[in-house]
């Protein structure tokens, strides 16, 4: 196991070594590096996946110590249980794609080399996250996938736009981190050590209300880098970076860390319901909100981004329910449909020159028949639509809501529901069929070469199957994970006959509004639905737009009358002074020789009995 | 009573005075004066102090400088008379030309 | 007080006057007279102080040359006018105040220490002062001279130089 570590950790490493060191070298064949190096990784996870399963153990080995501190431990170790077994081997195997894909997408990059660097790069930092034995090497991990993350929004860096989106992205995860850091020095402070495996079998007594305060602030690293709210507000403007890049890191895999910690250290948040309840009650409301924008965008990469924050609202109310095991289900469904959702838009963002208003787009079904087929299959999956993926990881997630009595959550969740369905549609439809808006773009769009439609249809097809591992799934990780006891409810016909209702339902709005419009057009000029339009269109506001306000506002003032008071007056202040001060010496000391006989005999005799003085005395 | 104290307290106001000519006045002659009148209170010093410790050595001293007081005095007059030519006023604070700035 | 001790007084009190006279005059011609009196009251201290060569040499080249030599300055420079040139600025107060922090010092530190007693050394006759002159200190009596010389020859030199000019 060590050396299966060793190789699905380190030959992505290596591969950002070589492509980022000798970039100039390697130029366009960098993928040569690249994709073999996940290619590596990617079988090297499946075997480790393979042994975890066929010896049901828990593989646990440190390689050295790193940091020695009085009290603190901290060593660089892996821990490999069911759990990141099924991590890892998302991550790899969509990686793996993800990588094939993007020889085709930024196949006329300048900055190919570099481009494949960082996201070699990412996957090293991912899976030590994944992999780690401890929570200090997680959030080494954990740092590395927003500094990867950071780099490939600022990717195309002389772009204004991107580099402003890089930074909030870096930023507003930043506060996430802050209470992340509180949450390990609190557990520290609980358990006097961050090894997983010492923390979770370990029996002192442990004060409850300490214990709820650092899952929470673990909550808010969570809530930081899975974008829930408030923290959600760098995830659109992500989308700034490489389609591949929003695909990976912005749906499959870095904005479901916070997910995979929370099951994670699920040992400890089941001790304390009460804040599960909020990490649950956050998520589903983060669920519904994200939606609510969703309805009324009009950029293809962003309806996607925020249909991501939505169903990561999901898996938060899986884990913060108790039902660990289903919010990772749907973590490793969603991987799968969501990547694909945005390959498919990436495929229609090159057939487009990179346009991206859906209001110029329209009746592409024909002429790009695959993405049109792979992105419906997509579709289909995130609407939650049986028999795909989506269906049974969103369905399980909705039924322990309604188990665990919070009818709040459990309504929520529906309603969830019913508007992604809605969105999802509304993106399809207005894409893909009616009739061209942009006459000139259609005629020139063309569908994508093999290199990135193979990948596409293998995540169809898994976005397919993988749920038909239902049962199996939740049989593997509850074996490992516990699991919060929920009144006894088996479950039933009646909820998935809802669930899809709500669903098809939402198609067939999206239908009856955008491919034979039968709701009047006049409906749009009643007030309370154009002042509700609106209010979306803005997305809330000052709600979404308080780091652009407070950060890039407040701050920026706040630092300019710092800069004026304290440059000026002190630093300034000092430099010009200390000049000052030695012109005034100087015109002193020259007053002292102005060519007068009588100052200088003054002087003369002044030094004299000076120095009788001193000689008596 | 000692006067050895006196006397030589007297010489030495003789000297302040002449010291104050110095620095106070600024006719060049004037202040030549004042030169003059520091070398004799030396002179007297010394003499007086030869007495004290009963050697004529002072007072052979005191003739030495009593020359090259004089030659001081005749160089020092000769030039105050170049002054005056040149500048048309033996105030010294009118040569200045050597002033720094 | 003995006769000695208030002639001395006297004396002692006239040169004092005639220093002042000195510092204080404005007519130049009084400033050369006051050192006048200073020097002669000086050469009556110095025959009462058992060094009468000595006195009297200070009338003849003192009083008798050297401020001749100032009046004849006064008289070629026609100085006639009150001077006005005493110096009562800033720097003329820190002068005052250094030359009597001088005195204070050195009055005070004479006081401290002890000085040898009073008493009349050998008189200053010329046969004993020529003696020394010629013998112990002949060298210091030949650059004397010597010293006379070029002073006279530089003396003159100046002279001639500003007459041309």
């Amino acid at each position: 196991m060590d050396a299966l570590v060793i190789l699905t950790l380190f030959v992505p490493f290596v591969g950002f070594l070589i492509n980022g060191i000798f970039n100039k070298y390697t130029g366009k064949k960098a993928h040569w590096i690249a994709v073999p190096a996940l290619g590596i990784s990617a079988l090297g996870g499946l075997a480790i996946l393979w042994q975890v399963v066929n010896t049901g153990q828990v593989f646990e080995n440190t390689f050295w110590t790193w940091i020695i501190a009085d009290k603190l431990h901290v060593p660089f170790g892996y821990y490999i249980d069911n759990l990141a077994a099924i991590m890892i081997f998302v991550v790899t195997f969509v990686s793996f794609w993800i990588h094939v894909y993007s020889i085709g997408y930024m196949a006329e990059d300048r900055s190919y080399a570099r481009y494949f660097a960082y996201l070699n790069f990412f996957v090293f930092a991912m899976l030590l996250l994944v992999m780690a034995n401890n929570y200090v090497l997680m959030f080494v991990g954990w740092e590395g996938v927003g500094l990867a993350s950071y780099l490939l929004i600022g990717f195309w860096f002389h772009k204004k736009s991107a580099s402003d989106a890089a930074n909030k992205a870096f930023i507003v995860n930043r506060i996430g981190d802050a209470g992340f850091l509180l949450g390990i020095f609190t557990l520290f402070a609980i358990f006097g050590t961050l090894n997983y495996s010492e923390i979770f079998t370990s029996n002192i007594a442990v004060n409850k209300g300490l214990l709820s305060l650092a899952l929470i602030f673990l909550f808010i690293g969570a809530t930081g880098k899975s974008a829930q709210f408030p923290l959600y507000v760098w995830l659109p403007d992500a989308m700034e970076g490489p389609t591949p890049v929003s695909a990976l890191i912005h749906a499959a895999t870095m904005v479901t860390a916070g997910v995979y910690m929370v099951a994670r250290s699920a040992p400890l948040y089941i001790q304390v319901p009460e804040v599960g309840y909020i990490v649950a009650l956050t998520g589903a409301f983060t669920a519904v909100f994200a939606a609510t924008m969703a309805l009324v965008n009009n950029d293809i990469k962003r309806i996607i981004a925020y249909s991501t924050i939505s169903q990561i609202g999901y898996m938060m109310v899986g884990v913060g329910l108790g039902a660990y095991w289903a919010g990772i289900f749907h973590l490793y469904t969603h991987a799968f449909f969501k990547a694909l959702l945005f390959l498919g838009a990436g495929s229609v963002m090159h057939a487009m020159h990179d346009v991206l208003d859906i209001n110029r787009m329209g009746g592409l079904k024909d002429k790009l028949p695959h993405t049109f087929w792979t992105f419906l299959i997509g579709s289909l999956a995130l609407a939650g639509i049986f028999p795909f993926a989506g269906f049974w990881s969103k369905d399980a997630i909705i039924h322990y809501s309604e188990l665990s009595g919070y009818t709040i959550i459990f309504y929520l969740t529906l309603l969830g529901v019913l508007m992604t369905a809605f969105y999802t549609f509304r993106l399809v439809f207005k894409v893909f069929f009616g009739e061209p808006r942009d006459r000139e773009l259609y005629e020139k769009a063309h569908e994508s070469p093999p290199v990135m439609l193979i990948p596409m249809w293998v995540l169809a097809f898994f976005a397919v199957v993988a749920g038909f591992v239902s049962g199996w799934f939740q049989e593997f990780l509850t074996s490992q994970l516990p699991h919060a006891h929920f009144e006894h409810g088996e479950a039933g016909i009646l909820l998935p006959i809802i669930t899809n209702g709500l669903a098809l339902l939402g198609i067939l709005i999206a239908y009856f509004m955008y491919v034979k419009p039968v709701i009047p057009s006049s409906l749009g000029e009643n007030p309370i639905i154009k002042g509700i339009y609106k209010i979306l269109y803005n997305r809330w506001g000052i709600i979404s737009d308080w780091y652009e306000i407070v950060l890039m506002g407040w701050l920026r003032s706040f630092a300019a009358g710092v800069y004026r008071y304290f440059e000026d007056l002190f630093i300034d202040g000092t430099v010009i002074g200390a000049a000052g001060l030695t012109a005034a010496t100087g015109n002193l000391v020259r007053k002292l020789q102005d060519g007068k006989y009588s100052t200088y005999a003054l002087l003369m005799t002044a030094g004299f009995i000076l120095i009788l003085y001193l000689l008596v005395l | 009573m000692n006067y050895t104290y006196w006397i030589l307290m007297l010489a030495l106001l003789y000297f302040s005075i002449g010291a104050l000519v110095v620095l106070f006045r600024r006719n060049a002659l004037v202040m030549l004066m004042g030169l003059e009148l520091m070398l004799n209170s030396a002179n007297f010093a010394l003499i007086t102090v030869g007495n004290v410790v009963d050697s004529l050595e002072g007072q052979v001293f005191a003739l030495v400088i009593l020359a090259i007081a004089a030659a001081e005095v005749a160089l020092g007059l000769a030039i105050v008379i170049n002054l005056y030519r040149l500048k048309g006023t033996a105030n010294i604070d009118e040569f200045n030309s050597l002033r720094s700035d | 007080m003995t006769l000695t001790a208030v002639i001395f007084t006297i004396f002692a009190l006239l040169g004092l006057w005639g220093a002042l006279v000195v510092l204080f005059a404005k007519r130049p011609v009084y400033n050369a007279l006051g050192l006048l009196l200073n020097f002669v009251s000086l050469a009556a201290l110095y025959i009462m102080l058992n060094a009468p060569f000595l006195g009297v040499i200070q009338i003849i080249v003192y009083s008798g040359a050297i401020v001749v030599f100032f009046l004849f300055v006064i008289m070629i420079l026609n100085l006639r006018d009150p001077l006005k040139d005493m110096d009562l600025s800033f720097k003329g107060l820190v002068s005052y105040i250094l030359i009597i922090a001088l005195l204070a010092l050195l009055g005070v530190y004479l006081y401290i220490i002890d000085l040898p007693a009073w008493k009349l050394g050998p008189e200053g006759s010329p046969e004993r002062l020529g003696e020394l002159l010629l013998t112990d200190y002949l060298i210091p009596f030949e650059l004397a001279s010597l010293l006379l010389l070029v002073a006279i020859v530089i003396a003159v030199v100046i002279g001639k130089k500003g007459e041309e000019q």
